[in-house]
């Protein structure tokens, strides 16, 4: 008994969890009480909206007692030994569960109260009764998802062996998966009854559908048709055919929003109920021979006469033409009484299409004919090739279908005796034309031939025996009707075999056509037969190939089989007519993302282009990855006699306004190629300027970074080191030989090198090619050699002419002359990691001086012993002390007070190092006058970080470019580790600047107005908000793409964990005047 | 300045408690809870509750589970749905609308707050970090047993809910629940449910209390 005051008020006031908890306590306590409740009889306690909760409940604890039940009994069993007793599993009602679904269904009016369970699943609704069972639409209470149920039939699965083939058809259908398929995701039992667990699509069948829409627009159809046979291609591959395709099969997912857009193309065909799909080949003993299965209207010929054995795939492709002969006419093929439908099926071709809908496409309703071909083997081989034939269709290009042939239209009128009719046709088209025959035969022909047979041990088998291919090649007819042997020596014949074909075939150009061309268009082949005889048609008729219009396919039959392990011998075959497939494998060739795949396309397309102009292989050169450019190089230069004036023709024809978009990306790189193929024909002279600092910084970037992986000689690269004409050059320069591996040159080319980087470490005038120099030698592990320099650089201290200078504590310094002009990003575009869209431009006045490398923890210490920045963050010990690391996480004003205190050691009077003062707790006063040290203003550091650029992205848009710059990596998702690296051990900017890339971020001292703006630098007095002191992010890593600068606000009493900073000071205007 | 939805703050609230506990660096509780026992240890003896109506549960709930962590046995706060977190919460939340109280009636009597000082500390106060933050005191063992109490007694309805808020605040794990109360592990999980709804209801009548303190103490 059930003890709920299920009428208190107590009871009514309960929420739902409440009165969910009482049911399923009741329900536990009668199965302790030894009982075996029925779930059904508690799920009725509650209200209906609220029972799908319960029973979710219930399903669970239910099993879980009977596990607990179990394992009790177990337990006395083991212990009173005795062994034989047999445990019971499963429960017994569970068959009268099962029972009274299919006795309440069956009788609609009367069906049972939903939700319910149903073994581990809440059934919700009852979706529908089909020719397989009740579908309903249900929960998995183990993943809580929902899920539609097929239950079958109890016919189905009464006998044995019925009940063995349903489970393992099932299983068979339960592993396909495809867009276009429900998926079945499983079968399951409940007490032994088997039932279907499917994907659950909210959607009406295509039925409904056009109901409720009316009928589709053509290509909506066409579409639709489209993916359907690409589902049916799917499950055909794996051996199902699913004899049963008709629009109540076809599930319309619902348009995610907006229903009301039932002509766009967004109509998802999803194909179910493989119910009385059979496996291919196997067993067909789930249905009886002779009884006809599927629906008349959408059945095929072979099926409507019961022969259940003869149901192909092309059975399937018929009712798919049937679909979207009925999708374009409303209406499908035939008409009336079953029986009548039946024996129309069997015996006429469909009537034509265009006369129920003569507005249809000419083509279009061929392509639909030749899908519904009464004769099996006369329609499309398979659900792909239909597909495809649409395709080409939708995309304005020639079809493959040809309209019904006189034979086939004769055949219709005997009705009967179709099989010998067509035989006693073909023959007697075979004599009218036999008569017509010329009995030409020409020596070079029989020469080739003779070849053939050489060539081919196989057909010294039988030589010359009427209907061999040879035979056939030395009186070539001009008829469709005798290509047999042709078609049967193709089929497996390699490129070799093809072009032999091909070029006997030539000496009879005109009649060899004509029967090609017949061949090709009588749609009786399979596709790749016609991609072997079109590639014969190619040989004889280059030109007529392109007419053919099959490049694309070929290409992509290529690629997509495992026969393009020759290589060589399709190129040969192919190059006889290689102009239309040009442009379809030069696209494969840049989409080809792995590299075996892309060497064969490079490959085929080198052998291609022989025959091609230049302008095509710069072309497609422009698409090749920077390993690749050297085969290239090598045939430019074996082809042409002087390939250099193309390629600079080429790039200079160029628009160097890239964009930053993806495509700009695509473009950028293209051009790049360019450059490199034009170092490496040569041409180097003409591309030296492009190295220099430009607008757009992609192409030099490009270059520099891949120069050395090209394979192109590098000695015009290191003549090219001694020129001073534009030290920005000799900077890219510089980059381009760390890129490359010290293998790459002779130990006399090193030693150059290295003499030539330490003399220029010491004198060289230019502040980026000094730290270029540095930070080279330092990876080199040269950079001992370097202290002695140092030393001397610093008791020198400033030099007329140079644009840098080390200051007595060492520290390298890089003057720069003002006034200069730098582009920033407005603050308020800094706090999204897009790109900003406008740079205002800012003016800085005077003259400054600013520290190359951040200032070090090694170097703070001295100034603050106590300091540690360990502290900071001691999770992550990678930022705890080491002297070389950046000093970070001190408040923003220790920065002034050890930047005082650096001015005052550094030789600087009281006077020009007190250049702040604090006003109150929120501000403090900087004055830019005096020329001790002080903190960069927001516009200097955003200069050196900028370095002359005027691009967002100063070094590209991609990150190959930064492997050396970034400074700060943030935490790797496997390591968990961040790591920050030692200030100045990642390569400097142009400037000489070190670590401005990959989120460095530093403090700057600058006016901050808090309503985002930031008046002039050119103030010599400014307060300066403490509570809001900028810092600023050099290149971000984190978006997007690399960008130059990023601004962000930090308070600077906030230990921020990653801000580093650098010393700069305002020069006095006799330290950089002569 | 606090245009807070307030049911909207609780829900965001508890979800930063439980996404916080399960990234929690265990270390941090194991510490805080060590401190709590060490409260417990002296306070608990003679504080006396002062809602001491009904059964004292909390004093053996408390006793149990603190003498479990002294043992070195420390709840497992990576369960995101944990009671534990939940009674934390609740009691922080009483004693921080307490704290607000005080607050409200020193400002007449001469320090001026500032705007900000008040944003800082409401904001930050509200965090999971700052439950665990700073040294607890017998004044918090005192609230904590309170609302154990509270919580248990006044707000389960049946007396095998209680029993399973009780074991599951000692430490037990669901399976040695159902074990020990012989029943199956789904309804030890189910009654849990019920016990955090009914918990968070209270959760969120006191924070809407904090909540309107907060937008008089702004002003």
């Amino acid at each position: 008994m059930i003890k709920i005051p299920l009428e208190s008020d107590q009871w009514l006031e309960m929420d739902v969890l409440e009165q969910v908890d009482v049911i399923c306590v009741a329900f536990e306590e009668a199965w302790q009480r030894g009982n075996t409740p029925k779930i059904s009889d508690y799920a009725l306690l509650i209200s209906v909206d609220r029972r799908a909760e319960l029973l979710r409940e219930l399903i669970i604890v239910d099993k879980q007692c009977q596990e607990q039940r179990d394992a009790q009994t177990a337990k006395s069993t083991s212990m009173s030994s005795q062994a034989t007793l047999t445990l019971n599993h499963g429960r017994q009602d569970t068959d009268i569960e099962f029972l009274d679904l299919e006795a309440n269904n069956s009788a609609p009016g009367t069906a049972m109260e939903l939700p319910t369970a149903f073994g581990d699943f809440i059934l919700f609704e009852h979706l529908g009764r089909g020719a397989f069972g009740q579908v309903y639409r249900a929960e998995n209470t183990r993943t809580g998802k929902q899920v539609a149920i097929k239950v079958p039939h109890s016919n189905l699965i009464s006998e044995p062996d019925e009940y063995r083939l349903f489970i393992r058809e099932a299983r068979n259908v339960a592993n396909l998966t495809h867009p276009g398929i429900v998926k079945v995701n499983d079968v399951e039992f409940v007490n032994k009854v088997p039932f279907l667990v499917l994907e659950y699509v909210d959607g009406k069948n295509l039925k409904e559908h056009i109901d409720e829409f009316g009928m589709l627009p053509v290509r909506s159809a066409v579409l639709l048709t489209i993916q359907l046979a690409e589902a049916a291609e799917h499950a055909h591959q794996a051996g199902v055919v699913h004899r049963d395709i008709k629009p109540s099969n076809i599930l319309i997912e619902s348009p995610k929003q907006n229903r009301e857009a039932q002509d766009s193309p967004d109509l998802i065909p999803r194909l179910f109920d493989f119910g009385i799909a059979k496996r291919n080949g196997a067993n067909t003993l789930v249905t009886q021979p002779g009884v006809v299965i599927g629906t008349p209207a959408y059945m095929s010929p072979e099926q409507a006469c019961g022969n259940s054995r003869a149901t192909t795939n092309r059975s399937d492709v018929y009712s798919m033409g049937v679909v979207l002969y009925e999708l374009l006419t409303g209406s499908t093929p035939f008409q009336g009484t079953t029986t009548q439908i039946l024996a129309a099926v069997q015996a006429d071709e469909v009537p034509d299409i265009r006369h129920r809908n003569p507005a249809l496409s000419k083509n279009l309703a061929i392509v639909c004919h030749q899908a519904l071909r009464l004769v099996p083997e006369a329609r499309y081989a398979s659900a792909i090739d239909f597909a495809n034939d649409l395709r080409r269709w939708l995309n304005g290009e020639p079809v493959l279908g040809r309209p019904i042939g006189f034979a086939e239209w004769a055949i219709k009128k005997t009705k009967k005796h179709r099989v010998e009719m067509r035989c006693a046709m073909i023959v007697a088209i075979l004599f009218s034309v036999a008569g017509a025959l010329a009995w030409r035969s020409q020596q070079s022909h029989r020469q080739l031939v003779a070849d053939l047979l050489i060539s081919d041990p196989q057909s010294h088998l039988g030589p010359r025996m009427p209907g061999s291919l040879e035979d056939w090649l030395i009186n070539v007819p001009d008829s469709l009707a005798d290509s047999q042997p042709l078609i049967a020596g193709i089929h497996s014949s390699p490129p070799e075999k093809l072009l032999k074909i091909g070029n006997a075939l030539r000496q009879h150009k005109s009649r060899s056509v004509a029967t090609l061309r017949q061949c090709l268009d009588s749609g009786n082949l399979d596709s790749v037969d016609q991609l072997k005889l079109a590639c014969i048609y190619g040989v004889v008729d280059p030109e007529g190939f392109e007419n053919l219009g099959v490049a694309t396919r070929l290409t992509d039959w290529l690629f997509g089989s495992s026969c393009f392990d020759n290589v060589e011998g399709w190129t040969e075959l192919t190059s006889h007519f290689s102009r239309p497939l040009v442009a379809p494998l030069t696209e494969r060739y840049a989409a080809s993302m792995h590299s075996s795949q892309r060497a064969i396309a490079r490959k085929w397309l080198i052998g291609l282009l022989e025959r091609e102009p230049i302008e095509r292989t710069v072309e497609a050169m422009m698409l090749s990855r920077v390993d690749e450019l050297i085969d290239w190089n090598r045939l430019l230069s074996r082809r042409f006699r002087n390939p250099l004036p193309a390629v600079q023709a080429k790039r200079r024809s160029l628009n160097l306004d890239f964009g930053y978009d993806e495509d700009g990306e695509a473009r950028s790189m293209a051009y790049a190629n360019l450059l490199l193929m034009e170092y490496g024909l040569g041409g180097e002279e003409s591309i030296w300027p492009l190295l220099a600092i430009a607008k757009d910084p992609r192409p030099r970037t490009y270059f520099v970074h891949q120069i050395g992986q090209s394979g192109f000689p590098l000695t015009s690269i290191i003549d090219k080191l001694s020129d001073n004409s534009d030290p920005t050059v000799q900077y890219a320069i510089l980059v381009a030989i760390s890129q490359c591996a010290q293998e790459r040159f002779s130990n006399k080319e090193l030693q150059k090198i290295r003499t030539w980087l330490v003399e220029a470490y010491e004198s060289h005038p230019n502040c980026g090619v000094h730290s270029m120099c540095r930070w080279l030698l330092n990876e080199w592990g040269l950079g001992s050699e370097l202290i002695e320099v140092d030393r001397r650089l610093s008791k020198e201290g400033f030099v007329k002419g140079r644009n840098w200078y080390v200051n007595r504590l060492g520290m390298l310094m890089l003057v720069v002359d003002g006034p200069v002009e730098t582009g920033m990003p407005h603050p308020s575009s800094s706090a999204s990691l897009e790109l900003p869209d406008t740079f205002e431009v800012r003016r800085i006045t005077r003259s400054f001086a600013i520290g190359a490398d951040e200032v070090t923890q090694g170097q703070f210490r001295q100034f603050d012993p106590s300091y540690s920045a360990a502290v900071v963050d001691p999770a992550s010990t990678q930022l705890s002390n080491n002297d070389n690391l950046p000093a970070i996480g001190q408040e923003w004003t220790s920065n002034l007070q050890f930047l005082q205190w650096l001015s005052l050691n550094g030789g600087y009077s009281d006077t020009e190092a007190a250049n702040w003062h604090q006003i109150d707790d929120k501000s403090v006063e900087i004055d830019y006058s005096k020329t001790g040290y002080r903190l960069p203003t927001y516009e200097e550091w955003m200069y050196c970080c900028m370095a002359m650029t005027e691009s967002h992205c100063n070094y590209g848009t991609i990150y190959t470019p930064f492997n050396d710059k970034y400074v700060f990596q943030p935490q790797s998702k496997k390591s968990g580790n961040q790591k920050i690296s030692p200030v100045g051990s990642r390569m400097p900017n142009t400037f000489g600047i070190f670590d401005t890339l990959g989120n460095a971020n530093e403090w700057t001292a600058s006016k901050f107005a808090l309503d985002g703006t930031f008046p002039s630098d050119s103030l010599d007095l400014q307060i300066v908000n403490v509570r809001a002191a900028c810092i600023i992010c050099g290149t971000s890593s984190s978006s997007v793409r690399p960008t130059s600068v990023r601004v962000g606000f930090e308070l600077p009493s906030k230990n921020y964990g990653k801000t580093g900073f650098r010393i700069a000071r305002t020069l006095a205007p006799f330290e950089t005047e002569p | 300045m606090s245009d807070l939805d307030a049911m909207g703050s609780v829900t965001r609230w508890i979800e930063e408690i439980r996404a916080g506990a399960s990234s929690a660096v265990p270390s941090v509780w194991n510490r805080y809870f060590s401190r709590l026992a060490g409260i417990a240890d002296h306070g608990m003896a003679d504080s006396p509750s002062r809602s001491m109506d009904g059964e004292d549960v909390a004093s053996s709930v408390l006793e149990t589970f603190f003498r479990k962590v002294r043992e070195g046995q420390f709840p497992e706060l990576r369960d995101r749905d944990d009671l534990w977190l939940l009674l934390l919460a609740i009691t922080r939340c009483k004693v921080v609308s307490h704290k607000r109280h005080e607050l409200r009636q020193k400002r007449g009597g001469g320090r001026v707050l500032l705007a900000t000082d008040v944003r800082a500390w409401q904001n930050e106060s509200f965090n999971l970090d700052d439950i665990a933050d700073g040294e607890p005191t017998p004044d918090l063992m005192i609230s904590l047993k309170d609302a154990c109490n509270f919580l248990i007694s006044e707000m389960l309805r049946d007396e095998k809910t209680r029993a399973i808020a009780i074991l599951k605040l000692e430490g037990l794990t669901n399976k040695e629940i159902a074990e020990r109360l012989n029943t199956v592990s789904r309804t030890v999980e189910r009654k849990l449910k019920l016990i955090r709804s009914a918990w968070e209801k209270v959760f969120s009548i006191e924070f809407e209390g904090s909540n309107d303190d907060q937008d008089t103490a702004g002003e």
